[in-house]
């Protein structure tokens, strides 16, 4: 910059002769520049304030010409410029210059904010002058903690996913029959679960119609045609959809193995309903398999009526009662809708 | 201390599944599981009334609540406890890193150690 100047205003004055041009092109840059230049002599005293800068800062270059640098730093870099530029005048030692880093920025109304900024060194004659460029990066730290925030938060879902499929695979496996029984049953449980982030995914984990749920296990199963559906709309939060969803494709692989689904004429009626008491509104969901062959209770608690009896209607906060009635399956679930329909706070969820 | 009735632990733990695991792999080391309380208030609550020897905490217990306050509860009353987390070391308030800290999924063996500890 060899024709920058000090000025009462802004970057140089105008000079006769050749370095006119030379002093219009860096004027026309400088004056331009999308990034703050503020240039400052050896005491810290500030020489030129370009358009950016007052818009960064709030100042006009006329309040700031001629004054010390420090105003636009908070503390403590406020107080301990003046010992830099002396250490600096003294030793050479560069804390900033040609290097660059991220400092804090001080505008005109008080506010911190943080800053990116290079320093460049430069003489003119005796005197020497630095020249600051810098740039207000909060939106992009801002946009840096929030990609923290998920990464953590992706983290804490894939551990607990890989837990859950640990949980879903010991379970299937002490259950199991034979190791092609295991297989063929793990896999389906996957592809359930699989399922039923989908539908969470569809809608940001913010929760799920109990009809998509639904319509989801159904056309996982096909024959379409033996479900009798009825219910109204109902929201679930993500957990108590996930769960359900879970529950119904465990009610769905029993009654095609050995309920209703599993003789040609046999159907699966499921209808839901809303109900107003005097504590808030409840959910009543009824699974009921018709002609099928006799029902003969299971000997053994599967992962299927755990899931159910146990995890589901905790999740739910209601009871679910599942009946192996010599008629059909009858699988009955109450719950609270107040509790099940909690919406799911994403960013909050990360700690 | 050597002793052979079950001992009986307080579980806390918000998924679903993940919950099913601790049941499952605290009963085949022979314990009784209290609980499991799927939320923050819920695990309070049990921490404060319930008879248990030990407490498995899973930190996060999502909505943004964690199992701290239970801990400080459970350290008030003197009942040892370990944290359960996907986050590692990191996710634990740092004041309360002075019990053990099982990762998600679990490994069975680490808790076999944790609960092996207390008989």
């Amino acid at each position: 910059m060899a024709g920058a100047r000090r000025s009462n205003r802004s970057f140089g004055d105008q000079r006769e002769g050749e370095g006119t041009a030379v002093e219009a092109r860096y004027r026309a840059i400088v004056d331009t520049a999308v990034d703050a230049i503020v240039v400052i002599d050896e005491q810290g005293r500030i020489e030129a304030f370009n358009p950016a800068a007052e818009r960064l800062f709030g100042y006009s270059a006329d309040q700031m010409i001629g004054e010390n640098v420090n105003r636009l730093m908070p503390e403590p870099y406020h107080g301990e410029h003046d010992g830099y530029l002396e250490r600096y005048r003294e030793t050479g030692e560069r804390r900033i210059i040609g290097i660059g880093r991220e400092v804090s920025g001080r505008r005109g109304d008080g506010t911190k904010f943080p800053l990116e900024l290079s320093i460049a060194e430069w003489r003119d004659g005796e005197r020497r002058f630095f020249t600051g460029v810098m740039r207000d990066v909060t939106d992009r730290k801002r946009a840096e903690e929030l990609q923290q925030l998920m990464i953590n938060e992706l983290n804490h879902r894939v551990k607990n996913t890989l837990a859950t499929v640990q949980s879903v695979a010991g379970q299937t496996l002490r259950n199991a029959g034979d190791l092609e029984d295991a297989r063929d049953s793990l896999t389906r449980r996957l592809l359930a679960l699989s399922r039923g982030h989908d539908i969470l995914t569809r809608e940001s984990w913010d929760g799920a119609e109990l009809a998509d749920i639904v319509a989801s296990v159904v056309a996982a199963h096909g024959e379409a045609e033996r479900f009798d559906i009825d219910g109204p709309a109902v929201r679930l939060a993500p957990k108590a959809a996930l769960a359900l969803s879970m529950a119904l494709h465990e009610l769905m692989t029993n009654a095609a193995k050995y309920g209703s689904l599993s003789a040609p004429e046999g159907q699966v009626r499921l209808t839901w309903r809303r109900s107003r008491v005097e504590a808030g509104e409840r959910l009543q969901l009824r699974w009921e398999e018709i002609d099928g062959p006799p029902v003969v209770k299971p000997t053994r608690q599967g992962f299927g009526t755990r899931l159910i009896t146990g995890g589901l209607a905790r999740e739910l906060g209601g009871s679910v009662v599942l009946d192996h009635r010599p008629a059909g399956v009858v699988c009955e679930i109450d719950a609270e809708l107040a509790r099940t329909g909690q919406s799911n706070r994403f960013i909050r969820g990360a700690v | 201390m050597a002793r052979s009735d079950p001992l009986r632990i307080l579980v806390v733990e918000d998924e679903l599944f993940v919950a099913m695991l601790v049941e499952d792999l605290l009963g085949e080391l022979g314990c009784e599981v209290v609980g499991p309380a799927a939320s923050a208030s819920e695990a309070a609550r049990a921490a404060e009334r319930e008879v248990f020897d030990f407490a498995l905490l899973d930190v996060n217990l999502g909505d943004g609540q964690t199992s701290f306050e239970t801990a400080e509860i459970l350290r008030g009353r003197g009942v040892p406890y370990a944290f359960v987390t996907g986050y590692g070391d990191q996710g634990v308030r740092p004041d309360l890193r002075d019990v053990p800290v099982l990762s998600k999924p679990i490994d069975p063996r680490h808790l076999a150690r944790v609960i092996e500890a207390l008989r």
